[in-house]
């Protein structure tokens, strides 16, 4: 039987700031289905989403960085490994938490813990012993020595969380690792993940169809769609309005204010009535979304504001959140007639 | 919510085992999950009474009828041993030690297996477990060895262990002028050799089938119930057809005619070439079903 305990090749991870995954034309296909297509994308360091519809080829990918999957054309290089021709030795450096609900029937937390530290290659002592550490990094105090199948859903995540880590994974996979806990659940597990990768560096993608979790743990994304990467780059970066949109909120006659700048052909969205109607927030009923083209400059909106009398509160550059920048990605990039 | 402590989360730089101690960690695991439950232990004793009884035999005929053999109508210590009880034949014979109570030790090996072992991989694959030992650094066919060792090790204390015990005691208190141990000591490794041979092709066809439901009773049941079904149905058809090569249609009688050939014990009326055609083509089935059943491409994601 082949011997796994090769030396690690450079990893990116420890190695220094370069890329810790790399696609280059990376193309699956089951059959004459295309799942990815010639997708190519890096991934620094750090906090990654990966985002996309049901089907777009999340998966496909989740198993190339897995190095499960033999592509019909292009490379995967992680964590300094060949996804496709050393996928057990990428598997030892690599942790991945499943999406469903998943453990090992009749163990206990521990020895759970114990027995994925042993198939990622860890000896028997050592796997013991950082499963001890990393059950307490989880928070799963006396809890360890009771059978997985018993936990909550919380502590399922807990355990399925130190089972990624337990062999010193350099890059964490982790596929809906908020899905179904209760706000405190989620809020406990956010914050641990922040803790991995601000205080203890760790890379981690993150799958997730809550956006705002992307939004809150990571410093890039990737948009996948068709199988075709639409987007990527910073959250910073993808946010960033591509229309020059402000809010903006007055002390006066908001009507007014809104017809005259209408009548200036500057685009306008109010509060939806229902909301700004039923609003005991003043200032939301005083606000408005103002859109400038480009060739209008930010002094008009001052100017209008002086016209109708009314005092700017705030004017501020509109941020897109990743729910608006993921529906607009996918929208722009529907083949035609289809979804949209 | 705790916090990370610097002890709790170190980097590992030493070396990483190979595949097989990754394999016996799977192993273990398993036989010491099996063994930690007092209903298992309750089990597996009931399934060690053709041991037992053997066990029964061998002291009845050593220690209890010594001295008064005349009484029990046997003539010496060598007829003594010879002679047919009720629960088996001589115990000089291979044929006692092969299928303990004359085929009774076969029909509860069965029952056992199909309990410790059919819902072996069902079980992981209804817990999702499937997906965490293949996101790590092994191979399914690792994973499935290591679940094949354990039915095996699991069989062979039922089978192999009680009879080895039931045999050192013989040997331990049988008249050194009896000429026991030269009687039985040719055919042990034979005998070892074929029940290692039993158990390890029900352990995997066992394991093989295990791969295909995540229902643990289905598999029990369909294990089982195949077994027997299959047992029935070719003794109607050896009814019918009065021709031996009908049992062919039972795996159970298949895999135990070629052990029989193993051990020297007496043979079934089947074919040994027959037989171990069909077993071939049973393992290279169980082999397909397995490598269809166990894709990570398809259980990860």
């Amino acid at each position: 039987m082949r011997d796994t305990s090769s030396p690690h090749p450079t990893s990116a991870a420890s190695a220094g700031p370069g890329p810790i995954v790399v696609l280059e034309d990376f193309t699956v296909r089951y059959g004459k289905f295309t799942a990815v297509d010639r997708a190519s994308f890096s991934m620094p360091p750090g906090a990654c989403g990966l985002l996309g519809q049901n089907g777009a080829g999340k998966s496909s990918i989740l198993k190339a960085v897995l190095g499960l999957i033999r592509p019909a054309g292009g490379t995967a290089r992680v964590v300094g490994f060949d996804a496709v021709r050393q996928g057990i030795e990428l598997r030892d450096h690599v942790g991945y938490m499943p999406e469903k609900e998943a453990y090992m029937p009749g163990l206990s937390g521990l020895d759970s813990v114990i027995l994925a530290g042993r198939l990622s290659g860890l000896p028997k002592g050592v796997a013991k012993q950082r499963a001890h550490e990393v059950l307490w990094l989880v928070g799963l105090d006396e809890a360890r020595y009771r059978d997985v199948a018993g936990y909550s859903l919380g502590m399922k995540q807990k355990v399925k969380l130190a089972m990624a880590l337990v062999h010193d994974a350099d890059l964490l996979f982790l596929d809906e690792p908020t899905n179904g806990l209760d706000p405190e659940g989620r809020v406990e597990i956010l914050t641990l993940l922040k803790d991995l990768v601000r205080v203890k560096k760790k890379s981690l993608i993150l799958s997730s169809h809550i956006l705002a979790d992307v939004e809150a743990l990571c410093e890039h994304a990737v948009l996948i769609d068709h199988g075709r990467i639409v987007a990527q780059g910073t959250i910073e970066e993808l946010t960033r309005g591509a229309l020059r949109s402000y809010d903006v909120r007055i002390d006066g006659d908001l009507q007014a204010f809104t017809e005259k700048l209408r009548s200036s052909g500057i685009l306008v969205e109010t509060a939806a009535p229902a909301a700004s109607a039923s609003s005991t927030d003043p200032a939301l009923a005083a606000s408005v979304e103002v859109r400038l083209a480009d060739e209008q400059t930010t002094a008009i909106v001052f100017e209008i504001a002086r016209a109708v009398g009314a005092r700017l509160r705030r004017f501020e550059p509109k941020r897109r959140t990743m729910s608006d920048v993921f529906l607009e990605t996918v929208a722009a990039n529907a083949p035609s007639g289809g979804r949209s | 919510m705790t916090t990370i402590h610097d002890f709790g989360l170190r980097g590992y730089d030493g070396d990483r085992v190979g595949v097989r101690e990754r394999i016996l960690a799977i192993t273990t695991t398993e036989i010491r999950r099996i063994f930690s439950k007092k209903m298992f232990l309750v089990f597996f004793f009931l399934m060690m009474a053709p041991a037992i009884m053997a066990f029964v035999i061998v002291w009845i005929r050593f220690i209890v009828i010594e001295g008064s053999g005349q009484l029990m109508g046997f003539g010496n210590r060598m007829e003594r041993m010879a002679a047919r009880g009720p629960f088996g034949g001589s115990i000089l014979d291979v044929d006692f030690y092969f299928d303990l109570l004359r085929g009774g030790g076969t029909a509860l090996t069965l029952i056992f297996s199909g309990v410790v072992g059919a819902g072996i991989i069902a079980r992981d694959r209804a817990a999702g477990a499937l997906e965490l030992y293949f996101t790590r650094g092994i191979r399914p066919i690792s994973y499935f060895l290591g679940k094949f060792l354990t039915v095996w090790f699991l069989l062979l204390c039922q089978v192999l262990f009680g009879f080895l015990i039931v045999w050192i005691f013989a040997v331990s208190v049988a008249p050194t002028d009896s000429g026991y141990f030269s009687e039985t000591w040719p055919f042990i490794p034979r005998l070892i050799a074929a029940q290692a041979f039993f158990c390890a092709t029900l352990a995997f066809w066992l394991c093989a089938l295990s791969t295909s439901t995540d229902s643990v009773r289905f598999a029990i049941l369909r294990w089982i119930g195949v077994l027997a079904v299959l047992r029935i149905v070719a003794g109607i058809l050896n009814k019918l057809f009065m021709t031996p090569s009908t049992h062919l249609v039972s795996p159970h009688q298949v895999v135990k005619r070629i052990a029989q050939a193993i051990a020297g014990a007496e043979p079934s009326d089947m074919s040994l070439e027959s037989s171990i055609l069909v077993w071939g083509v049973l393992c290279a089935l169980a082999l397909y079903w397995t490598r269809r059943h166990l894709r990570p491409v398809e259980i990860v994601g």
